[in-house]
């Protein structure tokens, strides 16, 4: 271009900076929200990712039920794409400090694997010594040094009951607050503990930790590292299946033989011990024979004596060996008696033991093993959650912005080309062609969007990921941010960015460089005074005030500028009404589904296969005297189905209808009516139906193993997790098994912490019960997974803020500099500045005012699209606007009207009126 | 003493090496109901007389005194004041708002004045009784100056200050304007100034200041002024 004309380009912009600064921050507010909301969820992930990655995080776990050996994980090892197994412990059990118990996980350290860090002191080494979760040390406000009390929930799995702290860390497996649950005293895990390998004295592991080879090199929430694991996953669980089964031989079948073969070799000894005993008792019966004979020999030969054939001497030597031959005999019986008698206790001595043995070895189930990759982990998925919330928000909301910042640039350059119109056709008159001219403008736009680019690139690169992380940083424990610079999506938002200052830019400058120098030399003939629809309004025009007959032709004259006002203002009340209807919509059901809607107290899980595990429970119940009602359900998860769409829930059904809807309120969303839980078909939580597009009368597809249609009969609000409900009969009928149990929903007399707490302890002892969960807690979790949501907020509302002061800003600015003529007559003619400020303002308020009125039904469209968007799968918000949101939102439009024409105020009173009035325009 | 006195009176735009002085010392008096005419080349400092003299800008040192009363340290809202209830202006360029009509337009004076004349009437004395509900944009240049003219005189100022008021007008038109001015002054006994670089409008003035160079370099009383009709240029 010619350089006079950029020289004349450089002087333009120093001469109207406050035009182009506008254009600039439209354009930079646009970038940096548009940049900074999709930098935080890659940004958010990355930061993790990495700290995964030195800590080497596990990528799998494995558990079994029987314990895994040296073997097992060394078999694991050697499984293709595994690249390090270890062994490990991984059991509940207690933390005492004096009389205070807390109920916590202990694990052994994994070298290599899930390294910890070490806030305060060192980690343990010696089998007394450990290292405790950072929540639990300031909790229990112990410090390194001091001297707790450990018990596993295992018997005798520790060598050691005091224990030496000797530091503070913080676990990659525990990134979130929530630390998880037990069956162990109320079923809540305070925090986890840490030991050497060597406080164990266990012979097996319980779980393994295992690193997939390359995983590391992948992003952890990536689909790449996803299909990796998912591979190893699949590897693993058909070795640890062989494994298992190997395990089982070796606690079971190896046993089994050997006892077996104890139990012949007893059989065969007992076997023996009767034949050894028979022969005595023959050898004992012919002897009596012997002696029988011997006494008939002796009363013949004492018919013999009579004959004289025999001596009295020869008989009574007779007679003696007799008397002897028996008192042997009797010996030999008694010998016999005796040792049958200890024989047979040795041998049932022996089959006792065995038996005893047999028993423990035919209760022993197959080994249940467990492979589990970090999606089990409750930190690693709700953290993903959470950037997938930010990444949902910032998928359309940024837009708004880019659509005001062009809407604001095409204002701006159209009162610019107006401005030089004179010039514009003086230099035309010169020779220089349309483009040329255009070319000064469009650079001029462009120029300030680039820089805004850079400026809102710059900002929303840090800031915003920064804002976003530090508000996450109060629910997880991650190392700082890591910022990476998103060069694609900042050339992408900047070229957006100029690209619609461009178009504007053009819009505006091309009708008017267009007209013939001639044309542009002559002054723009003033806009002609035009009567308004209100004046053939005889009685009420009439009756008007002077200044408002004035202000009402003025807001129609400028028709442009109505609009754009209004649209500014509206847009930046609903995204007020928005940012507080998220908020009030996330937060409000909390209080709506654990306080309205659920009426229990605790939520008890049974084991199931426990025999008279309801009995015991209810009588444990009754007898606590702590029971005002309870309900007996069977929930079991399924996948439900309609069209294309699937959506995975649970089913909840009983046989005592009537007393769950004790527990739980049925109602509808809109009339808030009681709906009558289903006596056939299911009824769906308000959120499936709408994601199932079902109502009652149609069917849905449920698949509990075998798809079954089901007619859907009610709806029911509800908020968390999606839910069928329905009758035992209809439950056997989808499911194919009998309806026993797995639940219980209590309702307790006395609600305090202490009482529910103290029956959950009493609960979670019975056999058979497998967890028992508080409603205050359940509604703390759901409270603390939700909370950075609010951070969403707060940067919606301030955005909506620096939006509102822009646009308002910009646009009454503009209004000033067009009628700054006008204005300054005025000020000649004597109006004070009161009066002045007022001739404007009124105008303001009236557009404000309209936009205001205008922004609300936006707010409510934008409200119900930005929860939608916002809202996880299992979540439904509250699509309930509330009326203090809209008044806040009034209150706040005004409040940012008020604090630009305060502002502007200034600028008002400064008007020179002398050279306002020199020339003509 | 007169009705209008400047004494001394300095005018310093800007600060150091790049101050101007537009008035460098500045004397001259008009009497009450004297039509008063100051001539002078561009950029002589004539129109910054005016706009002190009209509270539109304040001088850098020097009096003004506008009937008894020093002017020359008010601010704010007692400048507008002054603004407000002793002075009409008449502009080269009419300065209409033009989304009112002619009518309005006289309103939007008389609105803020304590004794204003009827608006109606205003625009009745400078003869566009039937042009009233017209918008500027509807009018010619003279007619819009008398929409002006009106506009100031209904305020019933104690000063109607002129700058330029033919300086856009044809010659007949701008003749009839100052013929209103004239007669203005005369049946009104208003006091008239009128600034003009046309030299040949001096002698319709009761008193002709002329002024070089930031200095009044000239001031006469003209007893016999000509009227209007009788002057060509």
């Amino acid at each position: 271009m010619v350089k006079t004309l950029r020289k004349e380009l450089r002087r333009e912009i120093r001469a109207s900076l406050p035009r182009f600064l506008s254009i600039l921050a439209m354009v930079a507010l646009g970038v940096l929200f548009l940049v900074g909301l999709r930098s935080a969820a890659p940004d958010m992930r990355d930061t993790a990712d990495r700290y995964f990655d030195d800590v080497a995080l596990r990528d799998v776990e494995i558990l079994s039920t029987l314990g895994l050996t040296a073997e097992d994980i060394d078999a694991f090892s050697k499984v293709r794409g595994v690249e390090t197994a270890l062994g490990g412990q991984s059991l509940d059990g207690y933390l005492y400090k004096e009389e205070t118990r807390k109920t916590v996980k202990l694990l052994s350290l994994t070298p290599g694997i899930n390294s910890p860090t070490l806030l305060e002191g060192r980690l343990p080494e010696k089998p007394n010594e450990c290292a405790l979760d950072e929540k639990v040390l300031t909790n229990l406000k112990l410090s390194p040094g001091d001297t707790v009390t450990l018990e596993s929930g295992l018997e005798d799995a520790l060598k050691e009951t005091a224990f030496t702290v000797t530091g503070s860390v913080v676990s990659p497996l525990y990134i979130s607050l929530d630390r998880g649950t037990s069956t162990l005293g109320d079923g809540t895990v305070a925090g986890f503990v840490l030991l050497p390998e060597n406080a164990f004295s266990l012979d097996y592991f319980t779980a393994a930790q295992i690193l997939v080879s390359g995983a590391a090199t992948l992003d952890a929430y990536g689909t790449a590292y996803d299909d990796k694991i998912d591979d190893a996953v699949e590897s693993l669980e058909a070795e640890a299946g062989e494994r298992a089964a190997l395990r089982y031989q070796a606690l079971h079948d190896d046993p089994m033989t050997e006892l077996e073969a104890a139990q012949t070799e007893l059989d065969d000894a007992r076997l023996e011990a009767e034949e050894a005993f028979a022969e005595s008792e023959q050898q004992l019966s012919d002897a009596r024979t012997d002696l029988d004979e011997g006494w008939d020999g002796l009363e013949q030969a004492k018919s013999a004596l009579a004959l004289g054939l025999m001596t009295q001497t020869q008989i009574d030597e007779l007679e003696e060996t007799l008397e002897d031959g028996e008192e042997q005999y009797a010996e030999g019986l008694e010998a016999l008696a005796e040792a049958r008698e200890t024989a047979a206790e040795e041998f049932s001595d022996a089959q006792e033991e065995l038996d005893e043995n047999r028993e423990l070895l035919e209760d022993l189930e197959p080994a249940e093993v467990y492979v589990l990759d970090r999606d089990s982990n409750y930190g690693f998925v709700s953290y993903d959650q959470n950037a997938t919330r930010m990444e949902n928000l910032a998928r359309v909301f940024p837009l708004i912005f880019f659509l005001v910042a062009a809407l604001v640039s095409l204002t701006t350059m159209t009162r610019m080309v107006e401005e030089e119109r004179t010039q514009i056709g003086a230099v035309k008159a010169m020779g220089y062609d349309t483009a040329a001219i255009a070319w000064k403008f469009l650079t001029y736009g462009a120029l300030a969007a680039l820089a805004g680019s850079i400026l809102g690139s710059a900002i929303g690169t840090t800031f915003i990921p920064w804002v976003i992380f530090t508000s996450y940083g109060i629910m997880y424990r991650l190392p700082a941010l890591h910022l990476t610079v998103h060069w694609g999506l900042c050339l992408a938002s900047g070229l957006t960015g100029i690209g619609c200052t461009a178009l504007a830019t053009a819009w505006a400058v091309l009708s008017t460089a267009r007209q013939t120098p001639a044309a542009l030399l002559r002054p723009k003939a003033p806009r002609a005074g035009k009567r308004i629809l209100l004046e053939r309004i005889g009685p009420l025009w009439r009756r008007m005030r002077f200044s408002l007959k004035v202000s009402a032709r003025n807001l129609f004259r400028y028709k442009k500028r109505l609009w754009m006002t209004v649209i500014g203002v509206a847009g930046c009340t609903a995204l007020l009404i928005a940012g507080l209807g998220l908020r009030s919509s996330i937060f409000g059901i909390i209080d709506i589904q654990y306080g309205e809607l659920y009426h229990y107290n605790i939520q008890l899980t049974l084991d199931g296969g426990t025999e008279d595990a309801e009995a015991r429970v209810e009588q444990a119940l009754e007898n606590s005297g702590n029971l005002r009602s309870l309900a007996p359900v069977r929930t079991r998860s399924v996948t439900f189905r309609k069209g294309g769409v699937s959506v995975d829930g649970y089913v909840s059904a009983t046989d005592r209808p009537e007393d769950v809807t004790e527990q739980i309120l049925f109602r509808d969303m809109k009339t808030k009516e009681p709906v009558p839980y289903p006596a056939a078909g299911v009824m769906l939580d308000e959120k499936l139906a709408e994601q199932l597009s079902v109502g009652p009368g149609d069917t849905i597809t449920i698949d509990a193993g075998t798809p079954k249609e089901v007619p859907v009969t009610a709806v029911t609000e509800h908020y968390v997790y999606h839910y069928a409900y329905m009758t035992a009969a209809d439950y056997e009928a989808l499911t194919g098994e009998a309806y026993t149990p797995n639940e219980y929903l209590i309702t307790v007399e006395d609600d305090s912490t202490e009482a529910v707490s103290a029956l959950c302890e009493t609960l979670l002892t019975l056999d058979g019960v497998r967890g028992a969960t508080n409603l205050p807690a359940m509604a703390k979790a759901f409270r603390d997974s939700i909370d950075a949501v609010d951070a969403a907020v707060m940067v919606i509302v301030l955005s909506a803020a620096a939006l509102a002061f822009v646009v308002l800003y910009n646009l009454t600015n503009i209004n000033i500099a067009e009628r700054m003529r006008e204005l300054a007559t005025i000020k000649v003619l004597g109006f004070y500045d009161g009066e002045v400020a007022m001739y404007v303002y009124r105008e303001n308020l009236v557009l404000t005012v309209l936009g205001i009125l205008l922004g609300q039904p936006c707010g409510k469209l934008l409200t119900t699209w930005l929860v939608r968007t916002i809202e996880m799968d299992v979540v439904m918000f509250g699509r309930d606007a509330r009326p203090g949101n809209y008044v806040l939102s009034i209150l706040l439009s005004l409040a940012f009207a008020a604090l630009v024409n305060f502002v502007m105020f200034f600028r008002l009173r400064k008007i020179d009126m002398v050279q306002s009035l020199k020339s003509v325009e | 003493m007169a009705y209008i006195e400047l004494k001394d009176l300095v005018r310093v735009y800007g600060t150091g090496s790049a101050a101007v002085r537009a008035l460098d010392g500045v004397n001259l008096e008009i009497e009450q109901g004297e039509l008063c005419i100051i001539v002078g080349p561009s950029g002589a400092g004539k129109t910054t007389v005016l706009n002190l003299l009209g509270g539109m800008d304040t001088a850098t040192s020097g009096t003004i005194e506008v009937d008894g009363r020093d002017i020359s340290h008010l601010r704010g809202r007692r400048l507008t004041k002054y603004r407000r209830y002793d002075i009409g202006f008449v502009f080269q360029f009419y300065n209409l708002v033009g989304n009112l009509t002619a009518l309005e337009n006289v309103e939007l004076a008389s609105e803020i004045c304590q004794n204003p004349m009827d608006p109606g009437e205003a625009l009745d004395r400078v003869g566009l009784q039937d042009r009233k509900n017209n918008f500027p944009a509807q009018l010619s240049g003279g007619e819009q100056q008398r929409v002006a003219i009106a506009r100031a005189l209904a305020k019933r100022p104690k000063l109607l200050l002129c700058d330029e008021p033919t300086g856009a007008l044809d010659y007949r038109t701008g003749k009839e304007v100052l013929q209103l001015l004239q007669d203005t002054c005369r049946k009104d006994g208003m006091t008239v100034v009128i600034i003009t670089h046309n030299s040949a409008l001096m002698p319709m003035g009761d008193r002709v200041i002329q002024i070089r160079n930031g200095r009044v370099s000239a001031m006469e009383k003209n007893d016999h002024p000509t009227p209007i009709e009788e002057i060509e240029w």
